[in-house]
């Protein structure tokens, strides 16, 4: 059942087997994807009241495979039928066939994919997100005069793709809604900022307490006196959004196939061997149930159904994160590799690569060892318990890791004391810093939102995640 | 589509003050090769020739986006809103029912009014932006065009010693760009762009490895120089593979080229977060006009200028107007000697500021990023017995706020006694204001991507923790 997809895709999506069915006969693998965004920005700050529908964005693309080489038209122009034909027949009679070897185009299906939710973010009015964003607003900035600006942002974003290549004639409707609070404080000319934002398919994600709100305005204020950290190596203890930030930098970007084959991954010449300690599990999974990064299928038309593991017991694993390009290319060079649900692009004009879309650590079972963030805390002696990422930076040849968190929390003698440290920067060698960890706790959030980009391109919607890990890392 | 039709919806549609349209048409061709396929086996790379691209990408596309504008009363008081939205068809019942929905968004919106740009206002329509050598091919040509670059940079990476050519992407593309609004302005102009990444990776064997990419964004083929793209980041790359592991180390740091031009783009920098009029009207921003961007610190130094230049020719960031709201571009001069001086910034907040009453034109768009070079020759400036020079960061970022930063670098060198020591790793530590407290400028200038510049700066008190 489609319920969410606009009627006019709806309609191109029927009409997209006969663009694929028109190159097909001159090649031996095509495909077509359509991408379009809908949904409402709201926002409220001191002297912004905003509402705006999220650009749409709409294009297709159409692809045909030469045996070398993917060859795509890309057009924002979906309204006219004759003209897709025109232009998939035009391409398919452009190419010359030069290799036998043929992309898999999965078995044949006909699906549709929804988010689900509890509350459904489509029959909540634009008043009521309006009115919501303006308590955030009044109550942040009424709590204390050092709060100087709150700006509420309220996002409902759904994310429409159609796929097809003749075998699968795939489509999804992927909801998010997004709440974020940003605060600004200022005293004797020091000035900080803090942030808490809440992401979900469901409007029950937007939901924010004054409770939430107070301890958010009240830390915002610790930090007017927060310190900057002592540069120099520490034993830390990352919070859930740091773990994943640190999975998706150290053997993420690592272990994108093209970047792999590329020869731009040291993790190639590490696949069977140990990058970690033996408690350290990293995995990607686009298949989670409504997290940030989640997809139904990637844009090669592959489905989400199965993780894949990219570090076991401690030991790289050969299954790699992999686009359609890089996968046809390699399966037969690469034992153990399969095709994932990975290739992804930031809009139809764009190239797929191989990219993130979960990224975390697995969470520690009690049995197995696995320990609470307080029992970590407790047992670790002095160090910094770091929150909040605000960027990370990765280095796939070198393995030099960077993370940037805002806050720092101050341990000693195994308790978190009032000690507060703003603007927090993580380096380090990723093989000592996967070896280092020595505690993983058995509870597992992914909660971030954001973006991922290839370098310092191709954006695409990422989420990272884990439990509490515990390591040693360089901080300043 | 039929901007005329979208024109003549919005000029009988009732409830909006005003209405921009943005209309863009993209023709462009982008190739994307990886050169060599890598396996790993027995702990060692081996690589076999990929002779065909990856990818192919041909683009015939256009968009166009309209703004409308809605004044309103509520209880006595007059407010004012705007929504935006892509066009997606000119078909006009569709038309109605899209724009009615913005103008309804645009009505629940309690913002202080504000005035639209007019005919009177000035669109410096004449900058150098096109390379006649994309708008005059066609998809073939432009197809050769980029194969023979890609051979330019093959060719090169050949007689680099120690160096491969892992990935090799060129995209161009050729637009034509219109802006109508409900006031009578009407702009066109043309631009094109080439912007390319090639990454570089310099192997000694397999544990002294690393790489090196080039992201170069450019108005013109011919701003891309093969030569000395490969010839850069080559080195780049053996000398970060070559690097020691970092220091620790506080004193001078000369930060130069790509860094240089990463740490100061005004795209991202902190001064441009406290020189932005909306942040003081919110009064967030340290900006006060002709008052030392160094606060309390008194410089000492070189007196650095930056300015947002988006009339440079084949600039990268070179504008006709702000895709915001229409604003005509001009050159705004954001730091000068040292002192915060102009506001960059929308047209409403420089009119909520009461600037636009007084006179000044709106900022419009963000342009280049150009900085007035000093007067010490870059050999000078490494004059300390030990000293320590920034070449590349990992990725550059500020705490825009306080302006705290700590950054790893991917590429610094140790210079002592006249040696210098590739090193990589650590963080440079600082913050972005106090910084310009003590600083020397080379007299040497520097194109990159969008910054104009010295060559080199020296900060004289940095850390790098190692």
């Amino acid at each position: 059942m489609i319920n969410n997809l606009p009627v006019d895709l709806q309609n191109l999506r029927a009409f997209l087997p006969e663009i694929v069915a028109a190159m097909r006969p001159r090649v031996p693998y095509a495909s077509a994807l359509v991408t379009q965004l809908g949904g409402t920005f709201m926002a409220k700050s001191r002297s912004e009241d905003r509402i705006n529908p999220i650009q749409p964005r709409r294009g297709i693309r159409i692809s045909v495979w030469d045996g070398a080489t993917f060859h795509s038209t890309a057009t924002s122009n979906i309204n006219d039928r004759d003209y897709l034909i025109r232009l998939a027949k035009e391409l398919a009679n452009s190419v010359s066939i030069k290799s036998k070897r043929v992309p898999e185009a999965g078995p044949s299906l006909d699906k549709h994919f929804e988010s689900t939710y509890q509350i459904d973010p489509y029959q909540i009015s634009s008043a009521e997100r309006k009115q919501k964003l303006i308590h955030i607003f009044d109550y942040c900035t009424q709590h204390d005069k050092r709060i100087v600006e709150t700006r509420a942002i309220s996002q409902f974003n759904q994310e429409y793709r159609l796929f097809c290549n003749g075998e699968r004639l795939l489509s999804s409707v992927t909801t998010r809604t997004n709440l974020y609070v940003v605060m600004i404080a200022v005293e004797a000319g020091k000035q900080v900022m803090n942030f808490k934002f809440l992401t979900g398919a469901g409007y029950e994600h937007e939901q924010v307490s004054d409770d939430e709100l107070r301890a958010l305005a009240d830390q915002t204020l610790a930090c007017l006196s927060a310190e900057r950290i002592t540069p120099g190596e520490y034993r830390v203890i990352l919070t859930p959004s740091i773990t994943g930030l640190l999975a998706h930098e150290s053997f993420g970007h690592g272990c994108e196939l093209d970047t792999m084959i590329r020869g731009a991954a040291r993790a190639a010449l590490y696949i069977g061997k140990r990058v970690g300690s033996d408690i350290v599990n990293i995995s990607d999974f686009g298949g989670f149930p409504n997290k940030h990064g989640s997809i139904f299928f990637s844009d090669d038309g592959v489905l989400s159904t199965e993780p894949v593991v990219l570090v076991k017991d401690g030991i790289l694993q050969p299954t790699m994160m992999t686009d359609l390009y890089s996968y046809t290319m390699m399966h037969d060079r690469l034992p153990g590799l399969k095709l994932s649900a990975n290739g992804r692009l930031e809009a139809w004009d764009h190239p797929i690569y191989a990219r993130m879309t979960n990224t975390y650590f697995e969470a520690l079972p009690r049995e197995k060892g696995g320990m609470t963030k307080d029992e970590l805390i407790a047992d670790m002696g002095d160090g910094v318990m770091v929150d909040r990422f605000t960027s990370g930076m990765e280095d796939p040849l070198g393995w030099g890791v960077q993370l940037q968190a805002l806050l720092g929390h101050e341990i000693k003698k195994g308790k978190m004391t009032s000690k507060l440290y703003y603007q927090v920067g993580m380096t380090g060698y990723v093989p000592d810093v996967l070896q280092s960890i020595d505690g993983i706790s058995p509870d597992f959030w992914i909660d971030s939102t954001g973006t991922c980009g290839k370098g310092h391109k191709e954006y695409v919607r990422a989420a990272d995640g884990g439990p509490y890990v515990r390591c040693r890392m360089k901080l300043g | 589509m039929n901007i005329e039709k979208i024109k003549k919806v919005l000029e009988k549609t009732e409830g909006i003050y005003g209405w921009l349209i943005f209309k863009q048409e993209v023709q462009g061709t982008s190739v994307l090769h990886m050169p060599n396929l890598y396996t790993a086996e027995n702990g060692k790379f081996t690589s076999t020739v990929n002779p065909d691209p990856r990818e192919v990408i041909s683009l015939p596309s256009e968009e166009i986006r309209i703004t409308v504008y809605a004044r309103f009363n509520t209880d006595k008081e007059e407010f004012m809103g705007e929504a935006s939205d892509q066009i997606l068809s000119d078909d006009e019942s569709a038309l109605k029912v899209q724009i009615q929905k913005l103008v309804a968004a645009a009505q629940t919106q309690h913002n202080k009014p504000y005035s639209l740009p007019d005919k009177s206002l000035t669109y410096k329509t004449d900058v150098l932006m096109t390379d006649p050598k994309i708008t005059e091919s066609d998809k073939v040509q432009l197809l050769e065009q980029i194969n023979k670059f890609n051979k330019a940079i093959l060719d090169q990476t050949e007689k680099e010693e120690s160096v491969d050519l892992s990935n090799i992407e060129l995209f161009i593309k050729n637009f034509h760009n219109i802006l109508i609004t409900s006031t009578d302005v009407n702009v066109q102009f043309d631009s094109t762009r080439a912007d390319t990444e090639l990454c570089f990776i310099a192997r000694f064997n397999d544990d002294r490895v690393a790489e090196a990419t080039a992201r170069i964004s450019s108005r013109r083929i011919s701003d891309l120089n093969p030569q000395e793209l490969v010839k850069n980041y080559a080195g780049y790359a053996r000398s970060i593979a070559l690097s020691k592991p970092p220091i620790q180390y506080q004193g001078p740091v000369i930060v130069s080229g790509e860094a240089l031009a990463e740490m100061l783009n005004i795209d991202t920098n902190v001064i441009s977060f406290h020189a932005n009029a909306a942040n003081v009207y919110n009064k967030i921003a340290r900006y006060e006009q002709g008052k030392p961007i160094t606060g309390d610190l008194e410089i000492q130094g070189d007196r650095v200028t930056i300015i947002s230049d988006p009339h440079i020719p084949y600039g990268p960031n070179s504008q006709v107007y702000s895709a915001v709201d229409g604003s005509p571009s001009r050159i705004v001069t954001l730091v000068k000697d040292g002192n915060y001086d102009e506001l960059i910034g929308t047209r409403r907040y420089y009119e909520y500021l009461g600037l636009l009453q007084k006179g000044v034109q709106p900022a419009g768009p963000l342009g280049n990023t150009y900085v007035q070079a000093g007067k010490t020759r870059q050999d000078d400036l490494m004059s300390a017995e030990k000293i320590v020079v920034v070449k590349l960061f990992s990725s550059w970022t500020t705490n825009p706020t306080n302006g705290d930063f700590a950054c790893e670098i991917r590429l610094g060198e140790i210079r002592e006694n006249g040696k210098a020591t590739p090193f990589k790793g650590g963080m440079l530590i600082g913050n972005y204001f106090k910084m310009f407290a003590q600083v020397k400028l080379s007299q040497e200038t520097v194109q990159i991507n969008n910054y104009y510049g010295p060559t080199a700066i020296r900060f004289e008190n940095l850390q790098i923790a190692g």
